[in-house]
């Protein structure tokens, strides 16, 4: 083996093991389930899903020696797209003009590596101008796309589980 | 032509290892709109099974930090007025010794829950503090946040 190219191969190696980063875009087919609801199915008027994510923020956070760069408005549409179709499938109506609004931005995510991948995420809830924080505390993982995936699916079980917003709804 | 690939992997193996021993960074970020300073009351939350009393450490580095109105205690006695919630997750690894591997602080609007800053720092063995070096450490890097990311 030529002199260079060891040399290629160690420098490659060790670039690959410092460090790589990691775009994930979480799925839009997410499952919350499962979860427990009050006996709250079918009630209420319509109401509207607003991203009100900033559609530009790219949030950068280290998990073990992965850099992440986590698109905001990517995890809003993966978090907002599970949690329409657990409230339709609890029987909600949702409504692109219905006047009923809950504002829905995620205005953090940091991935942790506490021995496994973690990730923490944070939303932030308008309704009728009064604000609500969710904090996820969701499994660890191996993988890291997996542990992202728990999440956003923590936020959707915290946000139609968070009281605020199930009065909101029912209303 | 054998030996050479030998020594080659042998490194390989060596760097993976020391790579292993040597992973550092301190992580923070203050959100837009939020804003951290000495006029705020702040509550650092405990924890129940926290022998070492970090929430102490992190109210005294704190106050030496300039933010004067810092009391600590359990989440169900967070005193009336109270501004600023503030958490933090700590993760223990043995090598030797315990040591601390990830410290983790928010601070948070106690009146909604809302993230308002966050700052994680990350020490493996062979690059180890202390608990009041990693909250130094933590509380700077999200004090002297400038929208840098990592």
């Amino acid at each position: 083996m030529g002199r260079i190219k060891a040399v290629t191969l160690l420098v490659s190696f060790a670039v690959v093991i410092a460090g790589c980063t990691s775009t994930y875009k979480p799925p839009l087919d997410i499952h919350a389930a499962p979860y427990v609801l009050p006996n709250i199915s079918g009630s209420g008027d319509p109401v509207r899903i607003a991203d009100t994510t900033d559609p530009n923020a790219i949030v950068t956070s280290r998990g073990g020696s992965i850099t992440f760069n986590s698109n905001l408005s990517q995890y809003s549409a993966a978090l907002i797209a599970s949690l329409e179709r657990e409230l339709a499938k609890n029987g909600f109506k949702i409504s692109q003009d219905a006047s009923k609004e809950i504002d829905i931005a995620v205005i953090d995510v940091e991935m942790a590596f506490p021995k496994k991948f973690r990730c923490d995420m944070n939303v932030r809830i308008v309704i009728e101008g009064k604000v609500i924080g969710i904090a996820t505390d969701s499994e660890p993982n191996h993988s890291d796309s997996k542990a992202i995936n728990a999440s956003i699916a923590d936020a959707v079980r915290r946000i139609i589980s968070n009281e605020e917003v199930l009065t909101y709804l029912i209303r | 032509m054998k030996s050479k690939i030998l020594v080659i992997l042998s490194l390989m193996i060596v760097l993976t290892a020391l790579t292993g021993c040597y992973v550092q960074y301190n992580t923070s970020r203050v959100l837009p709109d939020a804003t951290i300073n000495p006029r705020k009351t702040y509550y650092v939350i405990s924890h129940e099974n926290d022998p070492r009393q970090i929430d102490l450490v992190i109210s005294k580095e704190m106050s030496a930090m300039g933010l004067h109105h810092v009391s600590t205690g359990p989440e169900n006695s967070i005193p009336e007025g109270t501004d600023v919630i503030v958490l933090y997750e700590d993760r223990w690894m043995w090598d030797m010794t315990n040591y601390l591997i990830m410290l983790k602080i928010q601070f948070r609007d106690a009146s909604n829950n809302l993230l308002l800053a966050r700052g994680q720092s990350y020490r493996t063995s062979l690059v180890r503090k202390s608990v009041e070096g990693m909250v130094q450490e933590t509380l700077v890097g999200i004090f002297s946040y400038d929208e840098k990311g990592v």
